[in-house]
């Protein structure tokens, strides 16, 4: 009884050291996908685990960048999320800019910006911490990330392959994020799984 | 074009004049495009162009003051600028000759770029049959950013004739041209690197180096997915040979070759080369050779974690419970031999595998991605605070308060039922262990770094020599119990002896409270000493019912009543240490957006926070620059403090040179100090540096102890 004790408490101050902090990592396609927690425009609270059993889409925005304007303008943005989100993906676009950085938005800016753009995303979170986008090591806008219905992180990197601002460039592009959501949802795998994002910096808090 | 100026190239062409500059200049470069915060022109280098002949052209791109281009790789963010180009009509894909570039940190990024005037050559072949005059298109776009990006573009159009190309015709522009082709990075193979070592985090890379550089070198990735653009470089340079440690690309990886340029810039001079990283180093090299290349040898790194494994034993963190543990076998030191021996063997293996515990979870978290140091569990307030519950325990349990039947310093009473106290000793190795954290001997820093970063076999062998050194002076006097026919005989001063001793366990538990209250709050610390007041109670209550209660059934009713307290206590502090810790640190990341933000302290020194940003401008500013990494739960931290600058000789002499003073506080963690550390190899603090202006490749490094006048005779350098 006594020894039991001792063990136990010794084995949960050793736990105690394997306790994580906070810092700017890089996730790996195959790796489980972090898990967190984030409040959206509408101040509901979404948990990644609750998107158990479905395909998720993490969708970096600022909409001030010029990289994110292509897409929303062309409405090649708002038609992926339509798209999928109609065939029963979670697109959460999640907006990391820190308070007075480029393209931070407070919710009613944020309804406002989804309501004139006309966008389909499940989720729109707010992120000025940048906790998440730390976490996901997102580093550009737009930064997309494909999770499975495991939770397995299957795509990350850059929307399409074509990194020019021209708004010409959308229509022939090759999209790796459709690319990506069709091959799961035919339990295929992944053939471009990771590629360099492109696009203007998130203007994170520090 | 007007005829007139036709005409007249024409009879330049012919070389029977000399040049117009002025025309010159209308014919050899195209309109500037203005856009925001850039302007661009197109420019040729000769101004007639040769058939058969490439002819060199050059995209102008002048940003504003602050803003920046990319190069042909951007880094973290940003895109390259794209060049269409048209030679009569048919567009042709022709290679961009990129200048070298600089590095731009943005926020927690790097970009590879331009922050001043750039020209982007192209060579393009002038076809056989070109007619007299022909118009050459481009049709560029790029991105300028400063920290938000703002796209541009622009159509650039140039009409030259053409000639046979026997005689060359510079126009106006070809000297800029020509400068920035002397410019443009040496082409692969004028400079050979070598792979020293590589891991799965790092790869080490050597190159000749005849003298000096002004700053570091730099490798610059000429692909995403090589290495970690924003992750320190670490120079060093021995005799004619630099390397660089580059930590590789974690997320996405380039699976071409590794090319890039390496870029060693001198005092006015910039030495470029086009470079590119060997895929594995010569395989016939075993490890050992390779490690010997590193600035330690492992069998030196082994013998100092040895060292300090035994000097840990006389920290007051560790010396009670080692002390009792010895005095407690002296009592039965008339006793079986045999049996002492296997005790004392027990308390090592208790003691290496909480170590080898340690180790794999350190290395679990690092490749988890974590920036990790040694050290870094007291950055955790929950840590800390369970560690002062336990010595608070201890203690008590030293001063007699309450006994467990199987606590340490009984451990002699329970010999002579051998089985289950080994088991003990083997408990008191993982304390041992656990009490020894916080007090890292100062040297052990380098073998810890080590230990931490290299491979998985010699990582475990240097955790193994620590937990060896720990183990030895009791392993030892097991084995030769004589040596402590010196000691009195036991007795009741060894009662007093064990009462005595709780005094180094309250010390240290004071000194964590101090660290603990500097990482959360003032209501944290009401928390936590109410806590340590209910587990108090708890031992105490535990002391006076567990000797009353005869059978064991009823023991089980004591040790009830201590789990549920020390339970109790436990929630009363730890479910908010956690929003402590996530307060401190967005209130320290705060504090990273205004770099030139310091405090004085009670010497009214003024202090700058550290980043990287705020040494280079100091630095540039030709100030020399002290930088003091530093934590609260660091002890020789604490003391190098008050021997330096409680000196009010040497406070003056850090005035007198203007010297810029730098505090790194890494009680919480912080990524960027860590990764400042690692770039001196250590992994933990204390770490003090002394940068001189004229060599800010080549900062003086302090040991970890310091005395006035190691510091004095540093700055006198100066």
């Amino acid at each position: 009884m006594n020894r039991k004790h001792t063990v136990t408490l010794l084995l949960s101050l050793l736990v105690a050291l394997t306790l994580p902090g906070i810092a700017f990592a890089e996730i790996e396609v195959g790796e489980m996908a972090p898990q967190f927690t984030a409040v959206d425009s509408n101040g509901n609270e979404h948990n990644l685990k609750d998107f158990r059993g479905k395909n998720v889409v993490l969708e970096w925005t600022n909409p001030r960048c010029p990289y994110v304007v292509k897409h929303y303008d062309t409405k090649n943005m708002q038609s992926l999320q339509k798209k999928y989100t109609d065939k029963g993906v979670i697109w959460l676009t999640i907006n990391s800019s820190a308070e007075g950085k480029q393209g931070n938005l407070s919710a009613e800016e944020a309804n406002r910006s989804i309501a004139e753009s006309g966008s389909a995303q499940t989720a729109y979170l707010l992120d000025p911490e940048g906790k998440i986008g730390k976490m996901y090591g997102a580093r550009t806008t737009p930064h997309m990330y494909v999770i499975d219905g495991e939770g397995t992180l299957v795509y990350a990197g850059a929307i399409d392959n074509n990194s020019s601002s021209r708004h010409t460039t959308v229509a022939n592009a090759k999209n790796y994020v459709a690319e990506a959501l069709d091959a799961i949802m035919m339990n295929k795998p992944v053939e471009v799984a990771a590629t360099n994002a492109y696009g203007c910096s998130v203007k994170y808090k520090s | 074009m007007s005829l007139f100026i036709q005409a007249l190239l024409l009879v330049l062409s012919l070389g029977l004049t000399s040049q117009h500059p002025a025309i010159a200049e209308e014919s050899a470069a195209s309109e500037t495009v203005h856009q925001p915060h850039v302007s661009a022109r197109l420019l040729s280098e000769q101004e007639v162009l040769g058939r058969g002949l490439r002819e060199t052209f050059a995209l102008e791109l002048t940003p504003d003051p602050e803003w920046h281009l990319y190069w042909r790789y951007a880094g973290d963010s940003g895109a390259a600028p794209k060049l269409h180009w048209e030679v009569e009509g048919a567009s042709l894909a022709a290679d961009t000759l990129w200048p070298t570039p600089e590095r731009i940190a943005v926020g927690p990024f790097v970009n590879y770029g331009y922050t001043s005037q750039t020209l982007l050559l192209t060579e393009l072949p002038i076809p056989d049959d070109a007619p007299g005059e022909i118009t050459i298109r481009l049709d560029a776009e790029w991105l300028v950013c400063q920290e938000e990006c703002i796209p541009g573009n622009g159509e650039f159009q140039l009409t030259l004739p053409v000639d046979d190309g026997s005689s060359s015709q510079p126009s106006s522009h070809s000297a800029k041209i020509t400068t920035a082709q002397q410019q443009l990075p040496s082409a692969e193979d004028s400079l050979e690197l070598s792979v020293l070592a590589e891991s799965e985090e790092t790869v080490v890379v050597s190159f000749p180096l005849a003298k000096s550089p002004a700053t570091q070198p730099f490798f610059y990735p000429a692909h995403p997915g090589i290495i970690e653009n924003a992750a320190p470089q670490q120079f060093t340079r021995s005799g004619t040979t630099g390397t660089l440690t580059l930590q590789k690309s974690k997320g996405l990886r380039h699976t071409g070759p590794r090319e890039g340029l390496l870029v060693i810039r001198g005092e006015s001079t910039t030495e470029s080369y086009a470079v590119t990283v060997p895929t594995q180093p010569n395989e016939a090299i075993p490890e050992e050779t390779s490690s010997k290349d590193t600035p330690h040898s492992l069998l030196n790194i082994l013998f100092l974690a040895f060292l300090g494994g035994i000097i840990l034993n006389l920290m007051p963190c560790v010396f009670p419970v080692l002390s009792i543990k010895i005095l407690s076998f002296l009592e039965k030191s008339g006793k079986q031999s045999h049996q002492v021996r296997r005790h004392g063997l027990s308390f090592a293996a208790g003691i290496l595998v909480s170590f080898w515990i340690l180790a794999l979870s350190i290395r679990g978290l690092r490749e988890a991605g974590e920036q990790l140091g040694w050290g870094f569990q007291l950055q955790n307030p929950a840590f800390v605070a369970c560690l002062i519950l336990l010595l608070v325990a201890v203690a008590l349990n030293l001063f007699g308060v309450f006994e467990f039947g199987s606590s340490i310093q009984r451990l002699s009473g329970s010999l002579d039922r051998d089985g289950e106290s080994y088991t003990h000793s083997f408990l008191s190795g993982i304390l041992a262990t656990l009490l020894a954290t916080p007090c890292t001997a100062p040297f052990m820093g380098g073998a810890v770094a080590y230990g931490i970063q290299a491979s998985l076999l010699p990582s475990l062998a240097v955790f193994t020599a620590l937990a060896l050194g720990l183990a030895t002076p009791y392993v030892v006097l097991t084995f030769f119990p004589r040596l402590l026919t010196a000691l009195p005989r036991p007795g009741v001063w060894m009662e007093t002896f064990k009462e005595l001793m709780g005094f180094p366990v309250l010390l240290t538990a004071l000194w964590l409270l101090w660290v603990y209250e500097k990482q959360s709050s003032s209501q944290q610390l009401l928390a936590l000493l109410l806590a340590l007041l209910t587990v108090s109670f708890a031992c105490w209550g535990y002391g006076k019912i567990a000797p009353l209660c005869a059978s064991r059934k009823r023991q089980r009713i004591g040790m009830l009543f201590f789990i549920t307290l020390t339970a109790l206590s436990l929630w009363i502090c730890i479910p908010r240490t956690e929003k402590a810790l996530e307060q401190h640190t967005s209130s320290s990341t705060t504090s990273q957006n205004h770099p030139s933000e310091g405090e004085k302290d009670s010497h009214g020194l003024l202090w700058l926070t550290f980043s990287p940003t705020t040494v280079e401008t100091l630095l540039n500013e030709g100030r020399p620059v002290y930088i003091d990494f530093t934590a609260a739960w660091c002890i020789t931290c604490q003391v190098n403090k008050r021997v330096i600058f409680g000196s009010e000789e040497l406070r003056e002499e850090f005035r007198e040179r203007n010297v810029a003073l730098v505090r790194g506080d890494w009680t919480n963690e912080d990524p960027l100090i860590t990764a400042e550390l690692e770039k001196f190899e250590r992994l933990g603090v204390p770490l003090n540096v002394l940068y001189d202006p004229k060599y800010p490749s080549e900062p003086t490094v302090f040991p970890s102890v310091l005395t006035p006048q190691i510091v004095r005779e540093a700055l006198e350098k100066l």
